[in-house]
């Protein structure tokens, strides 16, 4: 059993493992030879670890014991299957608010666990794949910030793209 | 030169309280009055200034407004993922994450500013050709071509050999479009990792004549349909992928099995072929 420890001072005790999901767990256990790992602070402390957190030890939980992914693999960006297929489990799990998806995508990016990352990656994806730029901008509250030169010379530079 | 204006404000205290505050309650405004010698023209100069500032300013407050949203926060190679992702869904070039470049400046400088979304490269489009060689950078590249191809892609393309890993050439109607258009070719592409050649009609081939020199050791994946399987090509010991569909071609038993047998690292391999002996 590991001991979990977030920014938050929450504490987690979960199979190897399950801490193992992470890489950045793994390699710190490894390199200190210690039973706790303690995930830094997100952007400077801006996030409270827990919520994603739990999130987080759920999908490892539910993928305990599957192969990880190699990271010496040079060609592994290569041969990915080229798919934004989710499978059933995991487009469940995702399936959160914007804010909490976001979380997630953060904390798996920080903890290093590239399937979860992919996932949330693709679920993004899958959000704004046909979407023009307003209906983007709708989607996530974003604020049109080029300025009307901006935007003329951007339509100008990509006009290649409009072509049907 | 005065800059006393009234109620004892400078127009350096002015300019200082609009730079502060980026706007002036008219009331104060209607009050104030210029002193009797002043410098039209540097007063308008430094309005002018005051102007642009304060226009610069306004022109960051949506941006600052955008680091507020959730999905703003995450950093640009996650972004940068999401576009991969739409790539690899929808397109055998980037077209499809354009739209994400318009949608604010940060989603904007994330998804340019990531050399490997701009590496998928088709010949569907001159200008689309250029700009993505210009965004790939260095970044290997992944080229597909249908011919026939007009001849300024090759201008285009040149300076990008060096740095092309994966090759499709498509519609092929003579196998020596390719070295017309790429002399040289392939030892002008030395980090050409996969090659994919398609055959589309065309008059029959002489599959006697081997109109490539010998290939760089580099290459791992070899796809030919309705090409012949070249001297060239039978030198390739680097294979981990072949494959191979020849319905026109008298390919040999025996030159397939030995080329096969000389691949040790080839991994997989898929065959559909006419055997006439």
């Amino acid at each position: 059993m590991v001991l979990l420890v977030t920014s938050d001072n929450k504490n987690f005790v979960v199979d190897r493992e399950v801490a193992d999901r992470s890489v950045f767990v793994k390699n710190t256990l490894e390199a200190r030879g210690l039973s706790i790992a303690t995930p830094p602070m997100l952007n400077g402390g801006c996030f409270e670890l827990t919520s994603p957190f739990l999130q987080v030890l759920e999908y490892c939980q539910h993928h305990r014991g599957e192969p990880l992914p190699t990271t010496d693999d040079a060609n592994a960006d290569e041969n990915r299957k080229r798919t934004t297929d989710i499978g059933e489990w995991d487009r469940k799990f995702i399936t959160v608010d914007h804010e909490m998806l976001f979380e997630i995508i953060l904390a798996a990016n920080y903890l290093d666990i590239k399937p979860l990352l992919d996932v949330g990656c693709k679920t993004i994806g899958n959000m704004v794949k046909g979407k023009s730029p307003e209906e983007v901008r709708k989607l996530f509250d974003i604020v049109n910030d080029f300025t009307p030169e901006e935007e003329a010379q951007i339509k100008k530079e990509n006009e290649w793209a409009e072509d049907p | 030169m005065s800059r006393e204006v009234a109620h004892g404000l400078s127009i350096s205290d002015l300019l200082s309280v609009l730079n502060e505050k980026l706007g002036l309650e008219c009331s104060k405004l209607r009050d104030l009055s210029l002193p009797p010698t002043f410098s039209a023209s540097s007063l308008a100069s430094e309005i002018d200034s005051l102007e642009a500032t304060a226009q610069d300013v306004l022109r960051v407050i949506p941006s600052l407004r955008n680091l507020l949203r959730p999905v703003n926060r995450m950093p640009p190679e996650i972004l940068s993922h999401v576009a991969r992702y739409l790539i690899d869904d929808l397109s055998v070039d980037p077209i499809s994450i354009v739209p994400l470049t318009h949608v604010c400046r940060y989603w904007r400088e994330s998804v340019i500013s990531t050399p490997s979304n701009w590496t998928l490269i088709s010949s569907k489009n001159e200008d689309m050709t250029a700009a993505c060689l210009q965004r790939a950078k260095a970044a290997p590249l992944e080229i597909t071509l249908e011919m026939p191809l007009y001849p300024s892609f090759t201008d285009i393309f040149a300076l990008h050999f060096q740095t092309t890993r994966t090759l499709v050439v498509d519609f092929l109607s003579m196998i020596e479009e390719i070295t017309n258009l790429f002399p040289n070719f392939p030892q002008s592409m030395p980090t050409l990792r996969s090659l994919e050649l398609v055959r589309k009609g065309g008059v029959d081939w002489d599959q006697s004549i081997d109109p490539f020199q010998s290939f760089v050791p580099a290459l791992e994946r070899l796809r030919l349909s309705g090409v012949p399987l070249y001297p060239s090509l039978l030198g390739l010991e680097t294979l981990t992928e072949f494959t191979i569909r020849d319905l026109q071609f008298n390919l040999h038993l025996d030159t397939l099995l030995g080329f096969m047998e000389g691949n040790h690292s080839l991994e997989r391999a898929t065959l559909d072929l006419y055997f006439t002996d």
